[in-house]
């Protein structure tokens, strides 16, 4: 239309137009909403999972947070986050926010719930004894409130028992670290994505899973060879160059295959092996009977797919391994993750740039869970038993040395099998959700009902686990606290306050300083006073250890430096932004040695048989979902990116035997339980196979408990099911 | 201090800390470095650094290499121009492949800034301006009347409806970003940079789609870029490809087509049979009336709806609403006077007003809107409901005389040819599984079926009812008309449920409000 009607005919511009209008806006953040334009600018790390990356949360006069967008200087995301981020703020602002503790559901006041709490823990302390009463907690919250909380339970109310999700996500990797390493170290920083020729993954969908690292992997500028060993095509095995489609729990098998076929072809790096690690002549030894040619079967790999693979790892110069929860979520899973440690020590790709044995971490504070929970080991990763180490620590955090604990936690799952025994009777649960996320669900809520007193701390009243807490504490939530988060390449970074929690919800620390002092151990940690304090307390704490932090200053140093790799000891230079361990080859093992460390493959729990003839995988759904829901399923925007009912992925050839089309409903049954989903047919799936994602919260109903022997972690990628359509 | 009174103090301060929020923020954390980090400078490869020339326009590109299915765009499109809770301009969908060589991938689209728009050829009130530099194909938001047409239109589900306020918005390719040298939001927020501007060619014919299971693009010749160094996979197809879902009801719409419709067909009776005009010349006007009435009714913004005229050159729906004001008149007119030569002129009118609605429909290119069905439909439903209202009419306050006779056989004969019609199209569409119908068809049959069975009951106590009122049975006359007007209003709505929308491929149906 060339000519322009008058805006009474047309019109251009009004209200509606103007409530889109964008102006310039400050601290280099571009154009934004006229009706968002912050006041000031605040920096911050995301709360939900291990990438870590940095936000810039927008604030309006009165200070608290109107947006945020990413970080475009900080070291880890680069100005870019996933939608999760993107949504962080949107949860807090929930409808169904916890405003106050609740007894049975009934709304009290702060003093009774601490009343219900100390005298219901106590009582049955008191009859029942110290190993009565145990608490699982969550890799979400800082690492200044799980050190609180693990210190608290058990120094200060004398609990032995404690344990957390990271059970669920990050223990194989802690124990394969530890055991072959000599400490808990991931040993890579982000830029290894960038700078390797070869990147293997195992049992990885970073695409989905940790997108904005694998950001990194799409700006190597080396042509890097992708090889994706996972059983099913997903968006990273799209993404890949090769893929390795093995069947459901044969990667142990596979990775012996693997290094059998590099000693074979001489492919080891003799000079590394002998100056560095101890055990690999056995290992060779081990792995003569893993010939490809005989075991390759097993795994579903062809010969063809499988040498082009291990020629490219063979003439890979820097090579790097990255692993998840396919592979720690398995019933062999710590000697899994080991058998790609394996790898990498013998090709020696480790210690330099694009190299490495990596543990792709899942939640925002697995990794200080790792440091600083004080369950499976002392506070910094010191041992329970030694007095020395108690002495420490007792130095340290102002805590009375008597009242250190002098044994390990149970794990997660003997904590429950404790409430069937009843050796547990009271447990409290901070921001989980294990109703829903712990594995064969309908036995864990059998579990529950037994116990005498059950406390959730949580910022949703409504999780599936929430509505079945005898006390319930109303937790302020990220963002609403302050604290410190160590992401998987091990950078800390800080969290702060930039929005008021609801009604009288407090930061999980401000509840444990308000147990604490209801217990009456108030004096035990007089410094314990703020997140920053204890920040002080934790450098302390990890004096001397292989995650010495104690050449960071503060939260202000730690900001300055776009966050900091640990370790940082005192009189360190300034850090780089990315930096690496073991590039001396010296590892934390007494002798300074790796370890190779190995055992045979061994059979599943549950193999699919005649009467359960599918194997169901679960995993990760959507970049937009995160967990149990509780916090994505709050954002409209995020509900949009993934379905509104649980979807099954069926291969079309069992769909076509089935007589199941898309759209329709499956009958989903395990030995455990039945359950309903809707059919989505492609072959991102093998035959034979049916995926879930976790975020559904029946799913957990049908899967079997079986447990790792060394990390005790479940194996939530495999049991047996029947599929009817319904 | 007492205990209590103790605790009580340190839950109060603890209480106030919580709600201090400034401190970290205030001490070290506020940023006020303006010197890096602005929104253009990574994106400069990834926006024009020129205006487009003659015959050139800006354009998506979309590397779907580089998509690995993070969807922040969406998030971003949401987040960066303030939108609603649930409201972004952009969207994904995924193709798959397989069995053999199993594939997926993400597909990010949003407005396709179309070198011949639908949305903006099919709005009634000029609310889409391409612009002629830029072709930037912008929403009018204050221009808007909320009629939803241009929803319809697109065959990308481009447009969203906006309930809170009214009107339709739409991706503008954040165009005052671009302006000032800034990369649009799903640009600057997709971290495997596969989202860019570029400038294109202004297509001006096409042949395929945007990418397997995308509309042919030769309807609005939309300009969004899919590029990939692999070719796509011969049986690439939408994900979840087979899952069907009604579609949008629309109640006030068939009620609106189905009581004008009646009306236009009371006029055509008429002015066929002068002797009625004192009995059905003031029931369809008032008929007429309300189905106005309704159609305006579920206008987002009714007091703009003035400005319908506006799109006449290319609007069927402007057209309609023109056709629909000379029906009003002329059947106003022809009511006041009582001058057959004016019931003539109404009932032309009428029949033009429901080929326009028929129009509006056919012009969407929804397969099973095709001209053929609906204008039977239309048409039919104008003839039967106008058949047998004078039929109920007759009965009441005519006489059982020989129009009464002849409209009864009419409608029975009306009646029964569009039933058998629309079965013999059902099933012909289910059995033909490559028809682009077939969609549709099975929507019908596996979502709808209770709706058609009791459509079926209808149409047969109609009939038979309408039959045996001749033998002077004045209410079955009615009940026949009751039950007629009944299975026509439940036709038009499985006209709509069963209208399968194109999409983009496996982009999830919008969540009906």
């Amino acid at each position: 239309m060339s000519i322009r009607l008058p805006s009474i005919i047309r019109a251009f511009d009004g209200p509606m137009t103007r409530e889109l209008v964008l102006s310039p806006g400050d601290f280099g953040l571009g154009k934004m909403p006229q009706n968002a334009q912050p006041v000031a600018v605040a920096r911050s790390i995301c709360g939900f999972c291990s990438t870590g990356c940095g936000l810039k949360i927008h604030l309006d006069a009165s200070g608290e947070a109107v947006s945020l967008t990413p970080d475009p200087a900080y070291p880890v995301n680069l100005g870019m986050a996933c939608p999760k981020g993107w949504e962080a703020l949107t949860p807090l602002a929930a409808s169904d926010r916890a405003t106050t503790p609740l007894i049975n559901g009934r709304p009290v006041e702060w003093p009774e719930a601490m009343d219900e709490f100390t005298t219901r823990f106590r009582g049955i302390m008191d009859r029942h004894g110290a190993e009565s009463c145990a608490f699982l907690s969550t890799g979400q919250i800082m690492s200044e409130e799980m050190a609180f909380l693990g210190m608290l339970a058990k120094a200060g109310m004398g609990m032995v028992h404690g344990d957390a999700n990271t059970r669920q996500c990050m223990a194989t990797s802690a124990v394969a670290y530890k055991q072959s390493f000599g400490f808990d170290a991931p040993p890579f920083t982000y830029e290894d994505f960038e700078v390797s020729d070869v990147l293997v993954f195992i049992g990885a969908n970073p695409c989905i899973a940790h997108p904005i690292m694998w950001q990194r992997v799409e700006r190597n500028p080396f042509h890097p060879e992708i090889i994706v060993i996972d059983p099913r095509k997903t968006e990273t095995a799209v993404a890949a160059t090769q893929h390795l489609a093995l069947a459901p729990k044969a990667d142990l098998t596979l990775l012996y295959c693997l290094a059998h076929w590099l000693i074979r072809e001489g492919f080891v790096e003799r000079a590394f092996v002998e100056a560095h690690t101890t055990g690999f002549d056995d290992f060779a030894e081990f792995v003569k009977d893993f010939a490809p040619e005989v075991r390759l079967a097993e795994t579903g790999v062809s010969v063809e797919v499988f040498e082009k693979a291990v020629r490219t790892i063979s003439a890979g110069k820097r090579v790097s391994f990255w692993w998840t929860m396919g592979v720690n979520q398995s019933h062999e899973a710590v000697r899994t993750a080991q058998a790609i440690i394996n790898l990498a020590l013998m090709t020696g790709n480790i210690g330099r740039p694009g190299t490495g044995a990596n543990s792709i971490t899942g939640q925002c504070n697995a990794m200080g869970s790792r440091l600083f929970s004080n369950t499976t080991s002392l506070l910094g990763c010191h041992d329970f038993t030694k007095q020395e180490h108690r002495a420490k620590i007792a130095a340290a955090t102002g805590i009375s040395e008597e009242r250190m604990p002098t044994v390990g936690s149970l794990a997660y799952d003997q904590i429950l099998a404790g409430i069937e025994t009843g050796q547990i009777r009271g447990l409290w649960m901070i921001g989980t959700n294990g109703a829903h996320s712990w594995i064969e669900q309908e036995r864990f809520r059998e579990l529950i009902q037994k116990l005498e007193f059950f406390v959730v701390q949580d910022m949703y009243p409504t999780t599936e686990t929430a509505q079945m807490a005898d006390l319930f504490l109303p937790a302020a939530g990220w963002g609403e606290k302050e604290g410190t988060f160590i992401n998987s390449e091990r950078r800390i970074g800080v969290s702060h306050k930039v929005c008021r929690a609801p009604g009288v919800a407090l930061a999980d620390f401000h509840i444990f300083q308000l147990i604490a002092e209801a217990w009456g151990v108030r004096d035990e940690f007089t410094r314990w006073s703020s997140p920053e304090a204890v920040f002080q307390i934790l450098k302390e704490v990890s004096r001397g250890q292989p995650c010495d932090i104690t050449g960071i200053r503060d939260y202000e140093m730690i900001e300055a430096h776009g966050g900091i790799q640990w370790p940082l000891a005192e009189g360190s230079e300034q850090p780089e932004a990315h930096r690496r361990l073991f590039a001396d080859g010296t590892f934390f093992t007494p002798d300074g040695r790796a370890r190779f460390l190995f055992d045979p493959p061994r059979p599943v729990a549950e193999p699919a048989d005649a009467e359960y003839p599918f194997i169901l995988l679960t995993g990760r759904g959507t970049s937009a979902q995160w967990h149990t829901g509780s916090r994505t399923s709050k954002s409209a925007i995020l509900r949009k990116l993934y379905p509104d009912t649980l979807c099954a992925d069926l291969h079309p050839e069992d769909a076509g035997r089935l007589g199941v089309r898309d759209g329709d409903a499956l009958q989903i049954t395990s030995r455990r339980a039945g359950i309903t989903a809707t059919a989505r047919v492609a072959a991102v799936v093998q035959p034979g196979q049916i995926y879930l994602p976790m975020h559904g919260a029946e799913v957990n109903r049908l899967t079997k408990l079986d447990v790792d022997p060394h990390s005790r972690q479940p194996s939530y990628k495999h049991c047996a099911v029947q599929i009817r359509r319904g | 201090m007492s205990t209590v009174e103790h605790r009580r103090s340190r839950i109060d301060d603890l209480l106030r800390a919580q709600r201090q929020i400034m401190t970290a923020a205030e001490r070290f954390s506020k940023w006020h470095d303006r010197s890096h980090g602005t929104a253009g400078e990574r994106y400069e490869h990834l926006i024009p650094l020129t205006r487009p020339g003659a015959g050139e326009q800006f354009a998506f590109e979309v590397n779907l290499d580089q998509c690995t299915g993070c969807k922040a765009c969406v998030t971003a499109c949401h987040s960066l121009n303030g939108l609603d809770d649930e409201e972004s301009w952009r969207d994904t969908g995924m193709l798959t492949g397989g069995p053999g060589d199993p594939w997926l991938q993400t597909v990010t689209t949003a407005c396709h800034h179309c070198a011949d728009p639908a949305c903006a050829n099919g709005c009634p009130v000029l609310a889409y301006e391409k612009n002629a530099e830029t072709g930037i194909v912008r929403h009018l938001d204050d221009q808007c009347i909320g009629c939803s047409y241009c929803i319809l239109k697109c065959p990308y589900d481009v447009p969203k409806y906006n309930k809170k306020r009214g009107i339709v918005r739409k991706c503008d390719m954040c165009q005052q970003r671009l302006s000032a040298g800034e990369a649009p939001a799903c640009v600057q927020a997709c971290p495997n940079e596969a989202i860019a501007i570029r400038i294109v060619k202004t297509p001006t014919n096409v042949t395929g789609g945007l990418l397997p299971g995308a509309f042919p693009s030769n309807y609005t010749l939309p300009t969004t870029r899919y590029i990939s160094a692999k070719p796509l996979p011969e049986n690439a197809r939408p994900f979840a490809h087979d899952e069907i879902e009604p579609e949008h009801e629309h109640p006030p719409l068939a009620w609106m087509l189905v009581l004008t419709q009646m009306a236009a067909g009371l006029f055509f009776c008429a002015a066929i049979a002068p002797s009625l005009v004192r009995l059905a010349g003031p029931v369809g006007l008032g008929i007429l009336a309300l189905g106005l009435m309704v159609s305006v009714g579920h206008l987002g913004q009714p007091l703009r709806a003035w400005r319908c005229f506006l799109g006449w050159r290319k609007s069927w729906l402007s057209r309609e609403i023109l056709a629909f004001g000379g029906f009003f008149q002329a059947g106003a007119a022809a009511v006041w006077t009582g001058w057959p030569a004016l019931y003539q002129l109404a009932a032309v009118i009428g029949m033009s007003s429901v080929f326009c609605s028929a129009m509006v429909y056919i012009d969407t290119r929804r397969p099973s809107w095709a001209a053929r069905r609906t204008h039977v439909k239309f048409f039919g439903t104008a003839l039967l409901l106008g058949s047998t209202m004078t039929t109920a009419l007759l009965a009441f306050f005519g006489d059982l005389s020989a129009w009464f006779i002849a409209f009864t056989a009419a409608a029975a004969v009306v009646r029964t040819v569009l039933y058998f019609a629309e079965r013999r199209d059902l099933r012909r569409d289910l059995a033909d599984t490559s028809s682009d119908s077939h969609r549709s068809a099975r929507i019908l049959k596996e979502k709808l079926g209770d709706m058609l069975r009791l459509r079926a009951g209808l149409i047969w106590i109609a009939t038979i009812s309408g039959l045996l009122a001749l033998a002077n049975l004045p209410m079955l006359a009615l009940v026949s008309f009751l039950t007629t007007f009944a299975a026509q209003l439940l036709e038009r709505r499985l006209f709509f449920m069963s209208g399968a929308a194109p999409r983009m491929p496996g982009v999830p149906m919008p969540v009906h409000e």
